[in-house]
């Protein structure tokens, strides 16, 4: 998952492409000054806005802590984190997000894409099969950056979809499962049904179709070296996951400041070790 | 088969033995239960034991899955009423919504019945279009008032735009201070229609010759309706107030489709709320607790109603 920008609306303000995240800042300052939302977020259910949470933190705490703070060795009383839910309080502040996007079905945020009142948003590969043509709208219009966390190595949020056996299946069931799955991952077969397995597919050197630019940026990124971090709601158990939502929304409401929130967290996380 | 008594039942009762027809009636008297067993079954089923295990699983801390159940006693209900910030705003929540489900859509719903009682051109036109609202679900009644909400594209801001009246232009449904209120309108729309119909149904049992006698001797509308209407609504009345609230406390769907409990849990309700709890958070003990809670609430207002409903005549 990274972030979109819609390229007709970049050009007619003559914005860059984002390749920092001064650059970022920069292209959501000019875009709000020109009645531009600069993102379009659908907060309903917590997870869209935690993915520019996660992209701040790998911002300002950089991989290798965001890690340890995934393994709960890190306290989210960290500096870096309470910096990176301060700039998310200031970007909500500056009006960089749509009105009331707290409680938006992520769904009902695309529009504003469509409509051109929005310029960005942070989305995966998924938008383009699912939002952008089914709503006649151009592909190459949308384009996925690497999100600028200028961090090194570079990496961007996102998960595996992954194969799963019954582990109480017969060890020869096992054994079939796993040959289908080496068989559906040679590179032949993989290329030719990558419409029905779902893209981007991990089998290096296959892409999707042509008419599919927003996925093809995606892989080409991905199979060139960018490596991924978990999203927040993947990485951590449901207990912190909770309190993460609830402590992120709480922030953005004004009902906790981002140390208040960043130490609910840190509570979470010390009453799930102290209970496992 | 007639069971009509005769000689050798007098004889039968004066030896203290049974007579041919009592023998008759003791043989058939477990028909009726034969009659009930396939809907007692099925109730007992899906409805008492859940309700039972329910129960039983408020007295534990389990996450659902763990084959093991841990014994805590009423320490779920205790930290629900002294830890748990969620269930005191959830609780807030019901109280608001059952006061304005019982004053909002009962007063609204007599009011329409009575202009639609009396009998005008296209009177029946108007009794569908009032009551329309009642036949669509809670989740639709949900997206239909998420979109008129919609803070950008929504018809509520653009038509305080449009007439001016920018300054009443809110974040309707983000804002938590007043998000539950919004939720409450579009229920409240949904919820009429029902109060409607009971009340149309009992203005027709009133005989019109009451009110003739009554404006005969000089009285005007409103003490007709204070002294004639009002009492003689009373049993709808009450059976309506019942409907209203415990629909009220089993509100659950419109929240779900409307702000998923939020923004930061402020719309809960002690339904979403014990689901959230159960299903997404796994503190299945918890979750129960509030079931429990919610049923006993519940039971408040459906007694009441049961023994009015069940009442013999």
């Amino acid at each position: 998952m990274t972030i979109f920008y819609k390229k007709s609306l970049f050009d007619k303000f003559g914005i860059p492409e984002p390749k920092t995240f001064d650059d970022l800042e920069q292209a959501c300052a000019k875009l709000k000054a020109n009645g531009i939302i600069p993102f379009a977020c659908g907060g309903k259910f917590s997870w869209m806005t935690m993915r520019t949470t996660d992209f701040l933190i790998e911002h300002f705490a950089g991989p290798a802590l965001h890690d340890k703070l995934f393994a709960m060795e890190e306290s989210y009383n960290n500096p870096a984190v309470i910096q990176a839910f301060t700039k998310l309080k200031e970007w909500v502040t500056k009006g960089y997000f749509n009105d009331g996007f707290i409680s938006l079905d992520p769904n009902e945020s695309l529009p504003l894409l469509f409509q051109d009142r929005a310029a960005m948003t942070f989305q995966g590969p998924w938008i383009e099969d699912q939002n952008v043509i089914p709503a006649h709208q151009d592909p190459n219009d949308y384009i996925p950056i690497i999100a600028p966390a200028d961090q090194k190595p570079v990496r961007v949020s996102g998960f595996q979809e992954q194969i799963q056996f019954w582990a109480k299946s017969k060890p020869d069931q096992q054994k079939a499962a796993m040959l289908f799955a080496a068989f559906i991952t040679t590179p032949e077969v993989a290329k030719k049904h990558v419409s029905e397995f779902g893209s981007p597919s991990a089998v290096v050197g296959v892409f999707p179709s042509a008419d599919r630019p927003i996925t093809t940026a995606m892989v080409k990124w991905l199979q060139s070296g960018v490596q991924l971090y978990l999203p927040t709601d993947q990485a951590l158990p449901q207990e912190v996951v909770n309190a993460f939502f609830q402590a992120q929304d709480s922030m953005i409401l004004g009902s906790l400041t981002p140390e208040a929130a960043c130490a609910q967290i840190q509570k979470a996380v010390e009453d799930y070790k102290a209970s496992h | 088969m007639a069971l009509t008594t005769g000689p050798a039942d007098a004889i039968a009762a004066r030896s203290g033995r049974l007579s041919p027809a009592q023998r008759r009636i003791e043989r058939w008297r477990f028909l009726p239960w034969v009659f009930l067993a396939p809907a007692l079954v099925i109730y007992s089923v899906v409805v008492v034991y859940p309700m039972l295990y329910s129960t039983y699983l408020s007295l534990f801390r389990w996450d659902g899955v763990a084959p093991k159940k841990i014994f805590v006693g009423f320490q779920n209900y205790v930290t629900l009423l002294t830890h748990n910030e969620v269930f005191w705003i959830a609780l807030k929540n019901n109280a608001i919504w059952l006061l304005a489900a019982l004053l909002v859509p009962t007063s609204v719903g007599l009011g329409l019945a009575l202009m639609l009682n009396s009998r005008f051109r296209g009177s029946h036109i108007f009794r569908s279009i009032f009551y329309f609202p009642a036949v669509l679900s809670l989740a639709v009644v949900g997206l239909i008032w998420t979109w008129i909400y919609h803070p950008d594209l929504g018809l509520a801001n653009q038509f305080l735009d449009a007439v001016g009246l920018k300054i009443f232009k809110r974040n309707w449904l983000s804002d938590p201070q007043i998000a539950i209120y919004p939720v409450i309108l579009a229920a409240t729309w949904n919820a009429v229609g029902l109060p409607m119909l009971l009340f149309l149904a009992g203005l027709q049992t009133i005989p019109p010759e009451m009110h003739e006698a009554a404006k005969v001797e000089g009285a005007g509308p409103m003490r007709r309706f204070v002294y004639i209407t009002f009492p003689l609504l009373r049993e709808t009345t009450l059976i309506v107030l019942a409907i209203t609230s415990i629909n009220a406390l089993k509100a659950y769907d419109i929240i779900y489709a409307m702000t998923n409990g939020g923004p930061a849990n402020r719309t809960q309700l002690l339904s979403t709320w014990m689901y959230f709890l159960t299903y997404n958070y796994n503190e299945v003990g918890l979750g129960t607790a509030i079931a429990v809670v919610l049923f006993s609430l519940t039971l408040i207002f459906a007694i009441p109603y049961i023994r009015l409903m069940t009442r013999k005549v």
